[in-house]
């Protein structure tokens, strides 16, 4: 026996070792019992290593987190950055598009509000010419563009279109040198010409040194130059100073000629009035009060002739009282109105059926002056002046 | 003449230090119980640390009954973090440790390759036990699919090249 074992030593203790372990299984699904023991050794050596190795895991975790992070935030501040200036350039082209959308909105009221047909067109270019004053528009023939025409935004004229081609059109500008335009001052509505002097502002000649000019006025095209329609905004005076024989004005364009982008082309111009901004001058106006009720009264029941074909007793009746017809005159208009067609019905006359030079009703038959009716005048109260 | 082959044959035995042989027993079993924790790492399971480290140390002893305690050893803690009831990988690795120790009496197997065409071929009968226990013994009707499992052998196969290209650094002539 010992021989037999010592001869199959190996492969008893692999029968052994199965069989125990085949007994272990058995033991634990027959009896559907687990193996706690071996169960809690092999978790008990495992546990705290896996424990340790959890806590480093963790620790190399964080911190390949972190660096992964912080990488990550690298490359999220680069791109952030880069949505930032995406971001930017959005918003300038939103708001350039939002003052465009503005402009726009101003030009086509302004455009509606004007007499004159006119058409809109964009700034796409300037003079090569430093001492020119001229920029060209996006508009040409093609679009009914003609040289001569003129050329407006809301703020005031630009210039008038000097030449023309089939896509664009190139623009004098009112402070070219080579550029004038007849104008009137407001206040004094006195005419004069104004021309550009190559710079930032232009002038007015021919305004007599009599005239009153003030600083500040508005000077507005005044349609001779059949260019520009009457009434448009040209600028305001920005200096005024007597000369030999015409004052030397100069005028601050109210189009901002260094940054048009859309304007206006006149097509077809109407004249226009003034607009009437500014308070003209004029004299004071006054307005007398009221006269008291009674001498009212008693002046139309002296006029009227029903009064006079009436009792005394009855001239005290009020004129308010109403009529046959139920009417009660309120105001002294309507007891003007009662009084004529008392006249006209006393005299047989009916207004409206009078030919055109036949001898209208006497409308002082039986009138008194108030004077010699009543020697005693009443006090006038003292006149009220109107602002 | 019988001294001498024995002594030639100890002479050719290379024996690994017993905290390496601890610590890959420990650290495959930690990582076969740990890494599919991880969702990244859901293929670990995949690969049978604690079969290849069995492999690796019953090759090294060329003793069958130090080859099956290690399979034995091995499989019962593989069972024990397991849900599953003690025994069932304690007898397979059991007898893959015997199968390894007793095949170094009769191959050579220090050569890398040879370990890990036994490799290959000790995954397909560790499977092939597996599914037999699971249907005999536990009367689960798991299916064995050849082509998974052979796929799955390959890739034990290439990480057992790794892990034991590692471990074979820690080994010292005796």
């Amino acid at each position: 026996m010992e021989t037999f074992l010592g001869r199959y030593r190996n492969i008893t203790t692999l029968a052994v070792a199965i069989f125990a372990q085949l007994l272990l299984l058995g033991y634990q699904i027959h009896g559907d019992r687990d193996v706690r023991l071996i169960r809690v050794w092999g978790v008990t050596a495992i546990t705290p290593v896996a424990r340790v190795l959890h806590s480093s895991h963790g620790f190399v975790s964080g911190l390949f987190h972190r660096y992964v992070w912080l990488y990550d935030a690298r490359r999220e501040s680069d791109r952030l950055q880069a949505e930032v200036e995406r971001l930017k350039l959005e918003n300038q082209s939103l708001r350039n598009s939002l003052e465009t959308s503005d402009r726009l909105k101003i030009l086509a009221s302004y455009q509606q509000q004007l007499p004159s047909r006119t058409l809109v067109a964009a700034v796409i270019g300037a003079g090569a010419n430093p001492n020119s004053r001229v920029v060209f528009l996006d508009k040409g023939s093609h679009a009914g563009i003609q040289p001569g025409m003129a050329v407006l935004t809301p703020d005031g004229i630009v210039g008038k279109v000097q030449s023309v081609f089939p896509t664009s059109a190139l623009v004098l500008l009112i402070s070219d040198s080579y550029s004038a335009a007849g104008v009137l001052l407001e206040k004094t509505r006195v005419h004069g010409v104004m021309k550009g002097t190559g710079l930032s502002e232009a002038r007015i000649d021919y305004i007599p040194n009599e005239e009153k000019v003030a600083v500040g006025e508005r000077v507005y095209t005044s349609g001779e130059d059949r260019i520009y329609p009457k009434g448009l905004l040209v600028g305001t005076v920005s200096s005024v100073q007597p000369g030999r024989d015409f004052q030397n004005i100069t005028v601050q364009p109210g189009a901002r000629l260094n940054r048009l982008e859309e304007i206006l082309v006149v097509t077809t111009g109407v004249h226009q009035d003034l607009p009437d901004s500014l308070p003209r001058p004029q004299a004071p106006q006054t307005l007398l009060p009221p006269p008291p009720p009674e001498v009212r009264d008693t002046f139309l029941d002296a006029v009227s002739p029903t009064a006079q074909a009436a009792p005394p007793a009855a001239s005290s009746t009020p004129a308010t009282t109403a009529g046959p017809d139920g009417y009660a005159p309120q105001t002294d208009a309507d007891r003007l109105k009662k009084r004529y067609r008392d006249l006209g019905a006393a005299q047989g006359h009916v207004f409206g059926e009078g030919a055109p030079g036949s001898k209208p009703p006497d409308f002082n038959l039986g009138w008194t002056p108030p004077n010699q009716q009543r020697p005693a005048e009443q006090p006038k109260p003292p006149p009220v002046r109107q602002p | 003449m019988q001294a001498s082959v024995k002594q030639l044959i100890e002479a050719d035995i290379n024996r690994l230090p017993v905290w390496i042989s601890w610590g890959a027993v420990i650290g495959a079993l930690l990582l076969q119980a740990y890494l599919p924790l991880f969702p990244s790492s859901s293929y670990a399971n995949t690969v049978d640390l604690p079969l290849l480290i069995t492999i690796y140390l019953a090759l090294l002893r060329r003793s069958p009954i130090i080859g099956l305690l290690i399979g034995l050893g091995i499989g019962l803690g593989q069972d024990s973090l397991s849900h599953g009831p003690i025994g069932l990988y304690g007898i397979i690795k059991t007898v893959i440790g015997y199968v390894c120790s007793s095949l170094t009496l009769v191959l050579a197997v220090e050569s890398l390759s040879t370990r890990l065409v036994l490799v290959l071929g000790l995954y397909f009968v560790h499977q092939a036990f597996f599914w037999s226990l699971q249907r005999v013994l536990l009367s689960q009707g798991a299916e064995f699919v050849w082509r998974r499992t052979l796929l799955l052998a390959l890739l034990n196969c290439l990480i057992a090249g790794f892990v034991y290209r590692f471990l074979d650094r820690f080994r010292q002539r005796i």
